[in-house]
């Protein structure tokens, strides 16, 4: 019996060992040292997204978080942001969560509702290293951690060479059945700003764009509320382009060529992009000075490379590191082709125009 | 002596404690539990209406009639009208295919063959809504059966798009909703009784002369009923418009899901929501209406 448990025991360790050992050889650029350690014991909770992008964040963020300072990150995973904005509210004063990772547009809904602290900047050295327009979001609540990307997605048998402009949706030849964004997305509203440049307009002049639009009505099979739909439409060879639409949305299916889907950020206009933020809630829970810590390692140049490469999400940290192998990628953006080419939306000229534009976008698709 | 040591004196039976509580009180405790239910889903429904008279970031405090006035225009009357359209004809469509199911299963004498009967027409209630809609995307879906079948057949070069429209939408509500309408028409035509449609054999009708002159028209409540579930019940479909409706069905559903995210204008979400809500109950009060008048002309005819 005592043999028994010796080796169960002898067991269990060697599998901890091995794991440990794991988890450490996943993650070669975590450096723990012992005045990282300062806040062992201590946990943080975050709030993020249930998507790829949710669980890319708590294998590269978070995980790494807890081998480096030894704290706990309990991590609760939701829908949408507006899922996670109805979870704050519902909270009220007290508030479940030490940071929450979410769209803009959340962000500006909680921080115009009280519930935001605004986040001391020099306590975020990481930031330095991040461009002016990137760091803050909502009046100054959110600290952004990376930026969504959108491009335009296509068919790799169907669609020979990449679309390198907006105008190829518009290409009945090239690209017979397409789909677009769904109206209540952001890229929806990206999309209407392109139509209105491309038929000479602007943002503040979108009525072109509208008429323009209304030119791909019979040759629009969806507009994609589902990623999974999407990539099965491609799968089954019913879809031949789309867009605004992000990469990150399909990591896994990119990558397997029995989709035939492929992305490209290779616009001449360029790619629109939406900051996503961490926000500290007022009166949150946990330790101050590990909410911080947390909100800095999100923007470690070897974490904001890890996430870039393992979803496609475009990195904020100008230093951000790319392998050499990733840059090859055409779906990995790196600091240089951000800084390039990326197009940020106004959210708060878009807050004006939203309800409006919905609906246009709305009755133009109606089937 | 023998006698006492076999028997055994009994004493005066314990006087039981006096009823607490009355007949009534007992049967308002007996309710308790559903009324607290009940209570709790009123109470969801009136802060719900409390919101709808809001304002935009003051939901609780502030009050306006905005949120509906903005329900009077052409988009959302649209939005609503076509809402209670597909509602509506889904419902008509259920009925009449529950009408022939409904019959056979209350026509069956097997036990064992009504029961699978039963288990068929309720499996839509047993299976989950989204996996539903997924078998609808297997079976219409553009790499779906029928678009394969044709496709190798040599009839279409590219598969034919059956959903992401008003049809494949109605198709779903049809589906999803089928053992609604069902359930009450084979009761009530379990009801009619076999004796009305042998007099009526006896007396020369024809078998559909006896199904269209007397068990449908008794059968009426039981139809007015089904019609009326499926109804409702398609009215706030949410689910089924945005997996085959490709989000180009903008019926109200989707119209406060918009509200909500990204709008974030919760007291525009809760109007729309409170208009379906009315407007729902008013078309179910009527049809109580004539369903009960017609179930009083069959009882006096009886």
């Amino acid at each position: 019996m005592s043999e028994h448990d010796f080796s169960r025991r002898t067991f269990i360790k060697t599998v901890g060992v091995a794991s440990v050992a794991a988890a450490a050889l996943s993650f070669p650029f975590i450096k723990a040292s012992a005045g990282d350690m300062k806040f062992h014991g201590k946990t943080l909770r975050l709030l993020t997204w249930s998507d790829d992008t949710g669980l890319a964040a708590l294998r590269n963020i978070a995980a790494t978080f807890e081998a480096k300072t030894g704290a706990k990150v309990i991590a609760d995973r939701t829908g949408s942001t507006s899922e996670m904005v109805a979870k704050l509210k519902a909270g009220g004063d007290r508030p479940q969560y030490d940071i929450i990772t979410l769209a803009g547009v959340g962000a500006e809904g909680l921080a115009s509702a009280g519930l935001l602290e605004k986040p001391d900047l020099n306590r975020i050295p990481n930031l330095r290293d991040v461009p002016a327009q990137y760091q803050t979001g909502a009046d100054g609540h959110g600290i952004g951690y990376l930026l969504w990307c959108n491009s335009l997605i296509y068919s790799t048998r169907t669609v020979k060479e990449a679309p390198d402009s907006y105008a190829a949706l518009w290409d009945k030849d090239m690209a017979p059945n397409i789909f677009l964004p769904p109206p209540n997305w952001t890229e929806a509203m990206d999309l209407i700003i392109i139509a209105a440049k491309l038929a000479g307009g602007d943002a503040h002049n979108v009525e072109p764009g509208f008429k323009l639009l209304e030119k791909l009505k019979d040759r629009v099979i969806t507009l994609g509320e589902n990623p999974n739909q999407i990539a099965e439409l491609f799968r089954t060879g019913s879809l031949d382009m789309g867009g605004l639409y992000a990469p990150a949305f399909f990591p896994k299916q990119i990558r397997d060529p029995s989709y035939g889907l492929g992305a490209t950020f290779g616009m001449k206009e360029g790619f629109y992009t939406d900051l996503m933020l961490s926000v500290m809630p007022k009166h949150r829970p946990g330790d101050t000075d590990l909410a911080y810590a947390f909100i800095d390692h999100s923007l470690d140049p070897l974490v904001q490379g890890k996430m870039a490469e393992d979803i496609f999400n475009g990195p904020v940290n100008a230093k951000a590191i790319i392998s050499a192998e990733a840059r090859k990628s055409p779906y990995i953006l790196t600091p240089e082709q951000i800084s390039e080419k990326a197009i940020m939306h106004d959210n708060a000229f878009l807050a004006t125009v939203h309800d409006q534009w919905i609906r246009r976008y709305t009755e133009i698709f109606s089937s | 002596m023998a006698l006492s040591t076999l028997t055994r004196q009994v004493g005066v039976a314990p006087l039981r404690p006096a009823k607490t509580f009355s007949p009534t009180a007992r049967a308002w405790l007996f309710l308790s539990p559903a009324m607290l239910f009940l209570g709790v889903l009123i109470a969801a429904s009136l802060l719900v209406l409390r919101m709808s008279v809001g304002t935009k970031g003051a939901e609780w405090s502030g009050f306006s009639l905005a949120s509906y006035a903005q329900l009077l225009e052409p988009y959302y009357l649209k939005s609503l009208l076509l809402t209670l359209r597909l509602a509506l004809v889904s419902a008509l469509i259920a009925v009449l295919l529950a009408i022939p199911v409904g019959y056979c299963m209350s026509r069956l004498q097997s036990p064992l063959l009504r029961r699978v009967f039963l288990a068929a027409v309720l499996l839509p209630l047993l299976v989950n809504l989204l996996l539903q809609s997924y078998g609808w995307l297997v079976i219409l879906g553009p790499g779906g059966m029928v678009n394969q079948a044709l496709m190798g057949l040599g009839l279409i070069d590219r598969p034919v798009m059956l959903l992401y429209n008003q049809t494949g939408v109605l198709m779903g509500l049809v589906q999803t909703a089928f053992p609604l309408a069902v359930l009450p028409i084979a009761s009530a035509m379990r009801g009619v009784s076999r004796s009305y449609e042998e007099a009526a054999a006896t007396l020369g009708a024809s078998r559909a002369q006896v199904f269209r002159q007397v068990v449908l028209p008794m059968s009426l409540p039981g139809i007015i009923t089904g019609a009326t579930l499926v109804f409702a019940y398609n009215a706030s479909s949410f689910v089924v418009l945005l997996l085959l409706g490709g989000r180009r069905v903008p019926m109200l559903a989707v119209m406060v899901h918009d509200q909500i995210a990204p709008l974030m204008n919760w007291p525009a979400a809760s109007a729309a929501g409170v208009v379906l809500i009315v407007t729902t109950l008013a078309i179910m009060t009527f049809s109580e209406f004539v369903t009960g008048r017609r179930r009083r002309i069959l009882e006096a005819s009886q």
